[in-house]
């Protein structure tokens, strides 16, 4: 009886060596895209780089499942969906306490109170962002707006920047967030205006000044 | 909102129902006032454009970002995070 293992079908011997190659190899060839499908769903560049890291860990652990019927792309997407979901159920930001919420949520309300006069006429005009028939989503082709653009999505606080991701990116109804955040579609209707207001104010400073 | 305030919005109300109408389906009272008053006040109807505008270019941040646009569009991993996972990979025991 021979004792000899053959690498590629034996997982058992020197498995930590097999997985740490193929995840390095992985990384090199999926490890961008990876990178950008985290991107698209969580907005905190550093989380996606976490995201992609704990997706090739994770990838290394359940190889021998990998039966081969998909492509490699497929299967390390499948389980960084997993990896997003369990980042979105996880209580964000433990380090900011109860008090931090309310207090930037307090700030939240003063900053778009501060927008409108005592009689609700606005403060100062909305400025023109895109000139006559500009098209809008022309603008976001830029990768240093997109830039702009996370980096004032990052700004908002934890539950303002949850609802806009559902409202923006996965397209929910008020209904449905309210449902998802535990909190009543009146107050996310709120909620959702606050940081719109914020998010504008953000790229309005920072891109579209002296543009 | 009562239905005779509907037709006698100002900015800040008027500027709430614009945003409430990306998520929901105004009421028909709501759709009436609502136009009523951006017919009259171009700084909603600016609004409603900027709105417009963030929500276009979050989607589309998304779409690039799955990679379904040009190579050179897409976001790539920087060399720091590279090494950061490739050490992590490297210790795993």
């Amino acid at each position: 009886m021979s004792n000899r293992s053959d690498p590629d079908t034996d997982h058992t011997a020197a498995p930590a060596k097999h997985g740490t190659e193929a995840a390095m190899r992985w990384l090199d060839e999926h490890g961008d895209y990876l990178f950008c499908y985290a991107l698209s769903r969580v907005t905190d560049s550093h989380v996606a780089e976490d995201l992609v890291q704990e997706t090739l860990l994770g990838a290394i652990q359940s190889h021998g499942q990998f039966g081969g019927r998909s492509s490699v792309r497929t299967w390390l997407t499948s389980i960084m969906r997993h990896k997003i979901a369990d980042h979105l159920r996880r209580p964000r930001r433990l380090h900011e306490g109860q008090d931090d919420a309310r207090a930037s949520e307090e700030a939240m309300e003063r900053f778009a109170d501060s927008h409108f006069t005592r009689s609700g006429k606005w403060r100062t005009v909305p400025g023109r962002w895109a000139k006559g028939s500009d098209d809008p989503s022309a603008i976001a082709e830029s990768e240093e707006f997109r830039k702009v653009l996370r980096a004032c999505l990052e700004e908002l606080p934890e539950r303002s920047a949850e609802a806009i991701d559902l409202a923006e990116r996965r397209e929910m109804t008020l209904k449905q967030i309210s449902n998802i955040l535990g909190v009543t579609s009146t107050n996310i209707g709120v909620l959702l205006y606050r940081a719109r207001l914020a998010l504008r104010r953000c790229l309005e400073l920072n891109w579209f000044r002296g543009r | 909102m009562k239905n005779l305030k509907l037709l006698n919005l100002n900015c800040r109300e008027a500027g709430r129902l614009v945003s409430e109408g990306m998520d929901r389906e105004l009421t028909l009272m709501e759709r009436i006032g609502l136009r009523i008053h951006l017919v009259i006040c171009s700084a909603c109807r600016a609004w409603r454009r900027q709105l417009t505008l963030i929500r276009t270019a979050i989607r589309k941040d998304a779409a690039v970002a799955v990679g379904t646009a040009p190579e050179h569009v897409r976001t790539k991993l920087s060399d720091a995070a590279r090494e950061r996972i490739r050490s992590a990979i490297a210790a795993r025991p």
